[in-house]
């Protein structure tokens, strides 16, 4: 019952079979509108409502955390283990012992003494290894005999650290404007973790110190650097700065700088006798002179629509911002006005009052495990296909003859017509052709 | 200096253009109708000189933008026919056997130039994102692989060509089962580096946005791809599958690599939506 078991998960019906699998069910992921964070995603190949409800009904719109494509990269996982295992018995095999079969020229007479022949193959990178009696053997690249595996167990260890990477990783990220902390145990606004994580406690005041965007001539982003004090009541504050691609690692929490940043006005709005507040965070503009847009939706349908160029003067992407705002009703809009601060301002029936704004960024948090473990899978593939597709091995078997000279063989472990010139090449050194060969 | 270079640039291009597209009449014009003698010689020759000038062109732009050829349009396919064109010129150079894919790797490399010349040579700048050693990595694995898998491609294409036609002109090059086997044999490294591609992606996407695997579009249809090869290997090494069949799947292979490379990252809301633009 365990051979069969064994049989079918190292079968190569099961390992195309999975691959196929897994590539249908990848495709389908992409063509299969997804839920995310902000809801589902676009219907991109304009699917109908039926197939996106039977969709669903299987849990193809949460494909990659699906039963079916969990089960199958589980079912792959097994069954690479099961391979690892026969490519490490069959790596082990080859290398104590020569392939079986006469070799890809056959067997060669080669009149030169043994301790030529040897030298020859010495000398172009032949590495003796054990072999039965009466029979030396020589092998070029040994080690690419492990390829194979070291290949398959890269992948192992990158599955199985990519499962256990994302069951346990918890993210968050939080805006924050310039001067703004957030304390410990206040909630995150946005959250995710595995099946595996808990909720990511950060037990520090975070405080954002500044954000610095730094755009290109061209008015393109260049950078933005934020620097971060992490604060503990009686111990000195930890300042970490941190840019877009170069984050840093505080207490086994990674800090990014995500690309979302600009400026968050802080409005007081009265209404109808009723005042509120107001945080809006609005995106850096991409131009100096094109504004970035928000609407503020009321739960009567009506919008304040906001507008901010990065500068009053709409030729700089850094100075005094500037704010607009128009207030609209069943799609009918007042006209826009400028909102300074601290000057109540009328937009249509609301009052607004622009109290202070300020730079603001996003910071990503995440915790993980398992992460170096996957990088390590990551090489161990990188090695692997090295092995399998730069070394093959070459192997070489010698044996006097009654004559005085040696039976040569010669073999590559695979792809024997690219080493057919090698092997030619070889012989005509050691004074053996054509007409040499031994049956 | 920078002005200068981003005026040598386009120029070079054009250059580059023009001996390719002679080296291209003399090797294809060789294969064709087997004259003159010394088409394929001389035209592996002015293709050398091609691709020295690309290369200059290539750094000129390099000096003049600040990074790379891996952002737009004109960068990413002029990289992408110049690793080709390299690679096949530097591999043919000991394995002959493998010169005879030129009649069809040649002009298909011209082809991805000249587009990316056509689309214009305008500059964008580095996104913050876009820097790191494996970013960089991550996109030199990827010309690789693509070369490889249109080396892989020109071979299948010859191969089915062979099997339908008789035609004089396909004694010169490899026989159909030398064919067979030399695509196998090329799809192997295209397998293999567009696997590493896909990791020093996910390390670069790691330090960058904190996760390593987003499902992108562009995420996810290079893993799609990567299977298509992997399916290909396996049933070529353990199913016998042969000729026809594994040549169109490997064309298969290419078209989906392609897709992946030069479509999937128009579509908005990926992450590599910066690219290619």
């Amino acid at each position: 019952m365990l051979g069969r078991i064994s049989g079918l998960l190292i079968s190569r019906r099961t390992a195309v079979t999975l691959i196929v699998v897994l590539l249908v069910l990848t495709a389908l992921g992409y063509a299969i509108p997804q839920q995310g964070p902000s809801g589902l995603g676009p219907n991109r190949l304009g699917l109908p409502e039926w197939a996106l409800g039977a969709a669903g009904a299987v849990g193809f719109d949460r494909m990659f955390s699906s039963p079916a494509y969990l089960a199958t990269l589980g079912a792959t996982l097994i069954s690479l283990l099961a391979a690892l295992v026969q490519s490490a018995r069959l790596a082990w095999r080859r290398t104590m012992k020569p392939a079986p079969g006469a070799g890809s020229l056959g067997a060669m007479h080669v009149p030169a003494d043994m301790q030529r022949v040897e030298r020859t193959l010495r000398s172009g990178g032949f590495w003796r290894m054990r072999a039965p009696t009466g029979v030396t053997r020589y092998t070029k690249h040994p080690w690419g005999y492990w390829g194979g595996f070291v290949l398959h167990l890269g992948l192992v260890v990158s599955i199985g650290a990519a499962i256990v990477v994302l069951s346990s990783q918890t993210w968050a990220i939080v805006g924050l404007t310039e001067g703004e902390s957030r304390v410990p145990g206040e909630p995150w606004p946005n959250q995710e973790f595995g099946s595996l994580g808990t909720p990511l406690v950060l037990d520090k005041e975070m405080r954002l110190e500044s954000v610095t965007p730094v755009f290109w001539d061209t008015h393109e982003l260049k950078q933005i650097t934020s620097e971060l004090f992490l604060v503990e009541p009686g111990a000195t504050p930890v300042s970490l700065t941190i840019s877009v691609n170069r984050s840093r690692v505080f207490d086994g929490i990674r800090f990014y700088q995500d690309q979302q940043f600009g400026q968050a006005f802080f409005l007081e709005i009265k209404r109808a006798g009723a005042s509120t507040r107001e945080r809006v965070e609005m995106n850096w503009p991409f131009l100096p002179g094109e504004p970035s847009y928000f609407d503020l939706d009321f739960s009567d349908g009506t919008q304040l629509q906001l507008k901010y160029y990065a500068d009053s003067s709409h030729e700089r992407m850094v100075g005094e911002p500037e704010l607009w705002g128009r207030f609209t009703r069943q799609g009918v809009s007042s006209e826009s006005v400028l909102i300074e601060q601290g000057v109540p301002t009328n937009v249509g029936p609301l009052e607004v009052v622009l109290e202070f704004h300020r730079p603001w960024t996003a910071i990503i948090l995440v915790r993980d495990h398992g992460v170096s473990a996957l990088f390590a899978g990551f090489f161990l593939i990188f090695i692997g296909s090295g092995l399998v597709y730069l070394t093959v091995p070459r192997e070489a078997l010698i044996s006097p003859d009654s004559e005085g000279g040696v039976i040569l063989r010669l073999r590559a472990a695979r792809f024997q017509d690219m080493y057919a010139e090698e092997f030619q090449s070889m012989l005509r050194d050691l004074g053996a052709t054509r007409e040499d060969r031994h049956e | 200096m920078s002005d200068r270079l981003l005026m040598l640039d386009p120029a070079l291009h054009v250059l580059a253009l023009v001996a390719y597209a002679i080296a291209t009449s003399l090797i294809v014009g060789y294969t064709l109708i087997g004259r003159p003698a010394w088409g394929e010689r001389v035209g592996r020759l002015v293709l050398l000189g091609g691709v020295a000038i690309h290369a200059v062109a290539l750094a000129a732009r390099w000096a003049a933008v600040g990074h790379g050829p891996y952002i737009t349009r004109y960068e990413v396919l002029s990289a992408n026919g110049w690793v080709a064109l390299a690679l096949w010129l530097l591999v043919t150079r000991t394995y002959t056997k493998a010169r005879g894919i030129g009649v069809i790797l040649v002009p298909s490399a011209l082809l991805i130039v000249a587009l990316g010349v056509y689309t214009g040579p305008e500059v964008a700048l580095l996104p913050p994102t876009f820097s790191g050693v494996w970013l960089v990595l991550h996109v030199y694995f990827y010309f690789i692989a693509f070369a490889a898998a249109l080396a892989a491609v020109s071979t299948s294409v010859l191969y089915l060509l062979s099997m339908r036609s008789r035609a004089e002109w396909l004694s010169r090059v490899p026989d159909s089962a030398t064919l067979d086997r030399m695509a196998y044999r090329i799809a192997g490294p295209a397998f293999a580096f567009w696997g590493i591609g896909m990791l020093t992606g996910s390390i670069w996407a790691y330090y960058a946005w904190g996760r390593f695997w987003g499902w992108d579009p562009v995420e996810t249809w290079s893993l799609v791809t990567w299977f298509a090869f992997g399916l290909y290997l396996h049933l070529r090494r353990f199913f016998g599958w042969r000729g026809r069949r594994a040549a169109w799947l490997l064309a298969g292979c290419f078209f989906l690599a392609a897709g992946t490379l030069f479509f999937t990252s128009l579509i908005d809301g990926s992450l590599h939506a910066v690219y290619f633009r």
